[in-house]
């Protein structure tokens, strides 16, 4: 067992050193993005599935390191049939070695819940979350964001949501 | 004269002292042209430094919902009246930028600053909610005004986002007192109430604006909320998106 979990250290350690040491990073590069993919949520016990779009700045900050606010906005479809949308306007601070990245988000979203073409439910507040991966230097690249804890209108009930997307960047 | 009527008058000045100035402003690019595209000392240095923006005024339009909601007294419920969403002028008058505090980035900069933001709108909600958070029914009741604001506002701005490009990113976080008028009638219940005053009230005013700001020009995500001060429980929100052009003077 011991083995075990120290071999998962080691596995983990190896390319967390790389990434973070920096020693072989190429630099990112300011530039406007913008983000087209998919995305799954579940809130409470329902489930929903849809596209994903969004828009960001990237600017950066320390050799490795960028900070971008973005703008971004889903539509979906839950399990009851209902459209769900959830606008972002958020900010990500990036860790990059090389062409990859991982860094953490935070954002203010709304939550629409629309049925029979009538808004039936709102929900809005601030949330956080985690972002990972790669940008070429052409411009195109790809990209994971978890989307955490995006509070409800009622207690104890969040969102949770995952977005890939694919990403294409002007430099 | 009430609010909404000196609002739009002061539109109206606003909108020709705006388009003098910026025939003013083509009229001295033109004279000031040089045949030579740019002088040798606009290096990469120059072309990387972050612009703080001067005395302005910003005229534009925006795409936005205002909700008017107040809590009548002799009522136990609240009422909502939006209009469901529509365009609106941007009007800002805008000081010059303050630093509080700066950082140095690879590609210009990063400031913590302020400024004072003077905003004027009018607003006319007919939909009142009824059984949709957001999108109102047309029961007969309506309730339109104005407010004129005044916002010294905390921001932080980044950029320029490519060397020698105007292109900046700013949010900000304004709060200050307004001039608020707004009156006319709500469901509570069932029942329809007169809400508001036709008379000019104090109110306090805050603004969140998130832009992106491209040479002259700013995208505007934008939430407002004024709240008069007096008897009802009362207050107006608008949030919404627009774009709008920056005239210095």
């Amino acid at each position: 067992m011991m083995d075990k979990i120290r071999t998962y250290l080691y596995l983990c350690f190896i390319p967390a050193t790389l990434f973070f040491s920096g020693g072989l990073a190429a630099a990112p590069q300011n530039g406007m993005g913008i983000y087209l993919g998919v995305i799954g949520a579940s809130e409470d016990s329902v489930t929903s599935n849809g596209l994903s779009l969004g828009v960001d700045a990237l600017f950066v900050i320390a050799p490795n390191w960028s900070l971008s606010p973005y703008l971004m906005i889903s539509a979906e479809r839950d399990t009851y049939s209902r459209t769900i949308t959830d606008g972002l306007a958020g900010i990500a601070l990036r860790r990059w070695q090389g062409d990859w990245f991982i860094g953490v988000h935070a954002f203010e979203h709304d939550r629409l819940i629309i049925d029979n073409g009538t808004v039936q439910n709102s929900a809005y507040g601030l949330s956080g979350g985690l972002t990972a991966g790669f940008e070429k230097p052409n411009g195109w690249g790809a990209q994971a964001q978890a989307d955490l804890f995006e509070s409800t209108y009622i207690r104890g009930t969040q969102r949770n949501a995952l977005r890939v997307h694919l990403t294409y960047r002007w430099h | 004269m009430n609010l909404s009527t000196a609002i739009r008058s002061g539109v109206t000045a606003l909108l020709a002292t705006g388009m003098m100035a910026a025939f003013s402003a083509a009229a001295e690019t033109t004279a000031g042209a040089s045949p030579t595209a740019e002088p040798a000392s606009l290096g990469l240095l120059d072309q990387a430094l972050m612009k703080l923006d001067e005395k302005s005024f910003t005229v534009g339009l925006a795409y936005l919902q205002v909700t008017y909601k107040s809590t009548h007294s002799g009522a136990a419920a609240n009422a909502q009246i939006t209009d469901n969403g529509a365009p609106s002028p941007i009007l800002e008058l805008n000081s010059k930028e303050k630093i509080l505090h700066s950082w140095t980035l690879p590609l210009g900069g990063a400031i913590i600053g302020w400024d004072i933001n003077a905003s004027a709108s009018v607003f006319d909600t007919r939909y009142q909610l009824v059984n949709s958070a957001f999108r109102g029914q047309d029961i007969g009741t309506r309730v339109s005004g104005g407010y004129l604001g005044l916002a010294p506002t905390l921001f932080m701005k980044m950029g320029p986002l490519y060397p020698g490009r105007d292109i900046y990113w700013k949010l900000g976080y304004g709060i200050g007192p307004a001039l608020f008028q707004g009156s006319g009638t709500a469901s509570f219940g069932g029942t329809i109430h007169d809400v508001g005053s036709s008379a000019t009230t104090l109110a306090v005013y805050q603004a969140v604006n998130w832009q992106f700001q491209i040479d002259h020009w700013n995208l505007y995500i934008t939430g407002k909320i004024v709240l008069p001060q007096g008897s009802e429980r009362t207050s107006l929100e608008a949030y919404g998106a627009g774009v709008a052009y920056r005239f210095g003077f």
